[in-house]
């Protein structure tokens, strides 16, 4: 029973330290699926660099591929789902049309993971795409 | 040399501990995000679990009696049983875990779905429990789970600034939330529970006399001072091959990327045969340290070594475990979010385990001409206030920090 206004006390310290408001999404969030979708799109361009020059598995690609491009699209649905807190609509907006391009790419390396030609490609895309979401990051 | 191939069961108690799936993203996460500046933690973490290994190893072969055994006599029933209760939490959370984490990688390796491989996974542990003596687990998965020895060529083979890994050894606390979460990540992980309650009994399983002494102190060393070195690998490869790209690793596919970076295929099939066996080595860790805590509270027959019907209700206890885990892992959680969880919930319970370990392995009355020496009694309390320390930390910043989320 005494353990009772403990367990409260560590629950609401909990919610606090989280910066809940729960429904909204704010700037904060944003900052999280940025750094997200840039540490995504920067994975992509290592793993397809080393597709590149013949320096991995197939299976690999692809599983591995997968739980990125899934995890952007994950990152795209929260910015879409939730309502938006004013004046971030365009970056966010913008997030949303680079996670979609992040999934594709590596999607793409996935399809064709012995291509080495397209695996170049989504490297260099990625790589791109990784600078331009640290820019959104930053133009807060 | 056949002396030297009996430090088989410190290898694979350090590996469970050290780089058990968690350990595996942890220990990337730190590198990506502190580079070289928490290797000290390492350290700090590596020397703690040496010396409390040595005394479990000790006591087991001189006492004849286990640590969780020990923590009943010494602290008494109550604290026993929240001992034991606590245990088998972190337990069952790390089994489900290391289930997970050993389908993930055979996922990465063969592509077929997670869910088949976790039962492939559970059934191929339980026939390897089953019929292979404790001293063929001990070296097929101690062994096997080398090949994460790929990392330690790799940390060197992508040419680190030596002076800044240097500088990293240096213990230097920041006061950001996210660092001071992965300092006590680090050193709780080096020191968790299970590791001891599966190395103590180990040696009994093994049948150390005082005569093994000498072997239990090669264990300690050896074997945790390799994971300490696989820990240390594992953050330098990351510092190099993901920090700079800030990549934010939160998969096991990442921790293996590290390898193929530096190696190619070779590379990455190293790393993946490594973080199988060292997986699943830690699931059996955490069964037979589920099923041991539980036989030596009760005062059960227990033991690999007395065969599954001599020892009935052991067998039934570590059989149950790996179910309830595997029911566990098909809920769908993730395997790595989980056993983070775990490793921070038994950051909590290190002062119940550790203490009295301290307190039999001084004891001169009862472990005679083998109770600790001055080095022992020296770091042996210095230790449990780091660990005091480190237990009280550990849930406020798994709140503030979000699980390490920022």
């Amino acid at each position: 029973m005494r353990c009772a206004p403990v367990v409260l006390m560590l629950a609401a310290s909990a919610l606090a330290l989280s910066g809940c408001r729960y429904g909204q999404y704010s700037d904060v969030d944003l900052q999280a699926s940025v750094k997200a979708l840039q540490s995504i799109a920067a994975e992509g361009s290592l793993m397809a660099n080393d597709a590149a020059r013949g320096r991995s598995m197939t299976t690999f690609m692809r599983t591995h591929g997968q739980d990125l491009s899934d995890q952007a699209e994950h990152e795209a649905e929260k910015m879409s789902d939730a309502p938006l807190a004013p004046g971030i609509e365009k970056r966010v907006a913008k997030a949303i049309s680079l996670a979609s391009d992040i999934g594709s790419s590596i999607d793409d390396l996935r399809v064709n993971p012995r291509q080495r030609k397209a695996a170049v490609t989504a490297a260099k895309d990625l790589q791109s795409y990784a600078r331009q979401v640290q820019q959104l990051g930053g133009s807060g | 040399m056949s002396k030297v191939f009996q430090v088989a069961l410190g290898i694979v108690a350090a590996i469970g501990g050290f780089v058990d799936i968690g350990e595996l993203v942890f220990n990337t996460q730190a590198g990506a995000s502190y580079r070289f500046q928490l290797l000290w933690a390492v350290v700090v973490g590596v020397i703690g679990i040496v010396v409390y290994a040595e005394m479990c190893g000790r006591v087991a072969a001189v006492s004849k009696r286990p640590v969780f055994d020990v923590v009943r006599m010494r602290m008494g029933l109550g604290v026993g049983l929240v001992t034991l209760i606590s245990s088998f939490l972190i337990n069952l959370l790390t089994l489900a875990a290391e289930l997970g984490g050993a389908a993930i990688v055979l996922h990465l390796l063969f592509d077929l779905s997670e869910a088949t491989f976790v039962l492939i996974v559970l059934l191929a542990l339980l026939v390897i429990v089953w019929l292979v003596p404790f001293g063929g687990i001990e070296k097929l998965f101690g062994y096997l789970g080398c090949g994460l020895l790929v990392y330690v060529a790799a940390a060197i083979h992508l040419h680190p600034d030596w002076h800044e890994v240097a500088r990293g050894f240096v213990p230097h606390l920041h006061f950001k939330a996210l660092y001071l979460y992965f300092v006590v990540g680090i050193i709780g992980a080096a020191l968790t529970p299970y590791e001891v309650y599966f190395y103590s009994s180990g040696a009994l399983e093994d049948h150390w006399t005082p005569k093994d002494l000498g072997l239990n102190k090669a264990n300690s060393f050896l074997g945790f001072g390799l994971g300490g070195i696989l820990s240390v690998a594992l953050i330098m490869v990351s510092a190099e091959v993901f920090a700079p790209l800030s990549v934010d690793p939160t998969y096991l596919g990442t921790t293996a990327l590290g390898a193929q970076n530096a190696y190619g295929i070779a590379g990455l099939l190293l790393a993946l045969l490594g973080m199988l066996f060292a997986v699943g080595g830690a699931a059996i860790e955490a069964a037979f340290s589920a099923a041991y805590s539980m036989a030596q509270f009760a005062g059960w027959e227990w033991g690999k070594y007395r065969g599954a019907l001599r020892a009935p209700r052991f067998t039934l206890t570590w059989l149950t475990f790996f179910l309830l885990a595997f029911a566990i892992v098909e809920t769908g959680v993730d395997p790595v979010q989980l056993t983070q969880y775990a490793v921070l919930f038994s950051v909590v319970a290190l002062p119940l385990t550790y203490l009295p370990v301290l307190l039999i392995a001084r004891d001169r009355t009862f472990m005679g001409e083998y109770a600790n020496g001055r080095l022992a009694n020296t770091i042996g309390p210095l230790y449990l206030m780091i660990i005091t320390a480190v237990a009280v930390a550990a849930i406020p910043l798994l709140l503030i920090t979000q699980g390490g989320a920022r």
